[in-house]
């Protein structure tokens, strides 16, 4: 797949280190409702907010469905926004409510993966050399679907934002609303049960060897 | 401190997570518990996998339109809010520093607008009422003015001259009536009153009637008064 139709590592970290002072320029265009700085917008920070949905809510049309939905709520609710505070963190707390609510709604319809050897099967593929080639989205949506399905919907906030997106615990405390103490609690709850939840993957592994 | 104690720290043992003493007490204890330098083993090679797991970023396919969605989106909801607000959008509007500043001018306009007003009636009918002193002949005619300023007083006064307690000669009618046309007043009744009068006066200066100027003028010796002097 070409660059122009996709996006995917380089581009995601160029939007996190976008210079501060072009993003604030452009915040406040977009505040007083310029549609040209607000694509702009749009454009840096859209992979990045896709990023968070779909580990969130590991499916891809309803990552981009919150990602639409979030801007559209940045776009009426920015002149709201202190730019003194960190824009990221703002854009992260609203796919975060947003996630959580389809986290909610799935959750209703009973979408749960569980673990299977099909998920061995992709575990294996983390030990391989090209993770952007042989990783697809789904793949990706099913590992941390198998990883997370007994987490409670804020366990798997707080271990997706700080294990996968790499948040720090004061950024994720104003996230999820939760003190730093609570989110350390989740935060341990949650790597507890991944660690048995691998540990399983990991004797499915060793009996599929030994079928061999 | 037991191991329970140590299971959690050792869970969470990435940078930022634990402070200083907490990492030196978890080191030592490890050092020396080896059910714990096992679990954080495990904890560790669990931790290799995630980190493998935060390099893969999903694939945003078609970036291009999915932004291209979030401005069309953007454009509907504009549209649509030509003719309706959100309600916060509403009340962001609603309590914004100019509508309040506008909101101030129209106040004090609309009270100056009806101060203005009032001045303007209550100099017209003094204005009136000065005239009708100078231009009366008080010796002949009983004359009552009263301030009109409002339509109660108003009715009041043409009631009182339905039921003849006011008595006016017609000169002073007729500058009533033209005040009362200057001010253009709506009230029709007080100025068809008016006009009757002096019709009423002008019949009874033709055909001398006595008995319907009695009608409209209380006493006789004011009707003599008045007739001899018209």
């Amino acid at each position: 797949m070409t660059k122009v139709h996709s996006c995917r590592f380089k581009d995601i970290q160029k939007t996190i280190f976008m210079d501060q002072d072009k993003l604030l320029q452009i915040i406040k265009l977009s505040q007083n409702k310029d549609q040209k700085a607000f694509k702009k917008l749009v454009e840096h920070y859209q992979s990045y907010t896709f990023s968070l949905a779909f580990k969130l809510v590991c499916n891809e049309d309803d990552a981009k469905d919150i990602v639409q939905e979030c801007f559209i709520r940045v776009w009426h609710h920015l002149r709201k926004f202190d730019l003194k505070t960190k824009f990221t963190t703002w854009l992260y707390k609203i796919v975060f409510n947003l996630s959580l609510d389809k986290i909610k709604v799935n959750k209703r319809r009973n979408n749960v993966l569980s673990v299977s050897e099909n998920t061995a099967v992709l575990f294996e593929k983390l030990g391989g050399e090209n993770l952007e080639k042989e990783v697809m989205n789904k793949d990706l949506a099913q590992i941390i679907s198998s990883l997370a399905e007994e987490l409670t919907p804020k366990q798997k906030a707080v271990f997706v934002l700080r294990d996968l997106q790499g948040a720090e615990i004061d950024e994720i405390s104003e996230i999820t609303s939760m003190s730093k103490g609570t989110v350390k609690s989740n935060l341990y709850y949650a790597r507890l049960n991944i660690r048995e939840k691998l540990e399983k993957i990991g004797n499915i592994k060793i009996k599929q060897h030994e079928l061999r | 401190m037991n191991c329970d104690n140590f299971k959690k720290w050792i869970h969470l043992n990435n940078p930022k997570e634990l402070s200083n003493a907490e990492k030196r007490k978890l080191n030592d204890h490890l050092s020396s518990c080896t059910a714990c330098r096992k679990l954080f083993e495990d904890v560790e090679s669990s931790n290799k996998i995630i980190q493998k797991l935060k390099t893969i970023e999903p694939e945003l396919t078609y970036p291009q339109v999915l932004t291209s969605n979030i401005m069309q989106s953007i454009k509907v909801n504009k549209k649509s809010s030509r003719f309706s607000f959100t309600s916060i959008e509403f009340f962001e509007i609603l309590f914004s520093n100019k509508v309040k500043i506008l909101a101030y001018f129209i106040v004090i306009g609309l009270i100056g607008l009806f101060a203005y007003q009032q001045l303007f009636i209550i100099n017209k009918l003094n204005q009136m009422e000065r005239q009708i002193a100078i231009k009366s002949d008080e010796s002949i005619v009983q004359i009552k003015t009263p301030v009109i300023v409002n339509n109660k007083l108003l009715m009041q006064f043409v009631s009182e001259l339905e039921n003849e307690q006011i008595v006016l000669d017609r000169k002073s009618l007729e500058q009533l009536l033209e005040t009362f046309q200057d001010l253009k007043t709506d009230h029709d009744d007080l100025l068809e009153l008016l006009n009757n009068n002096i019709k009423d006066l002008e019949k009874r200066l033709s055909s001398k009637d006595i008995i319907l100027l009695k009608k409209f003028l209380k006493e006789d010796d004011l009707v003599k008064n008045l007739s001899t002097n018209l």
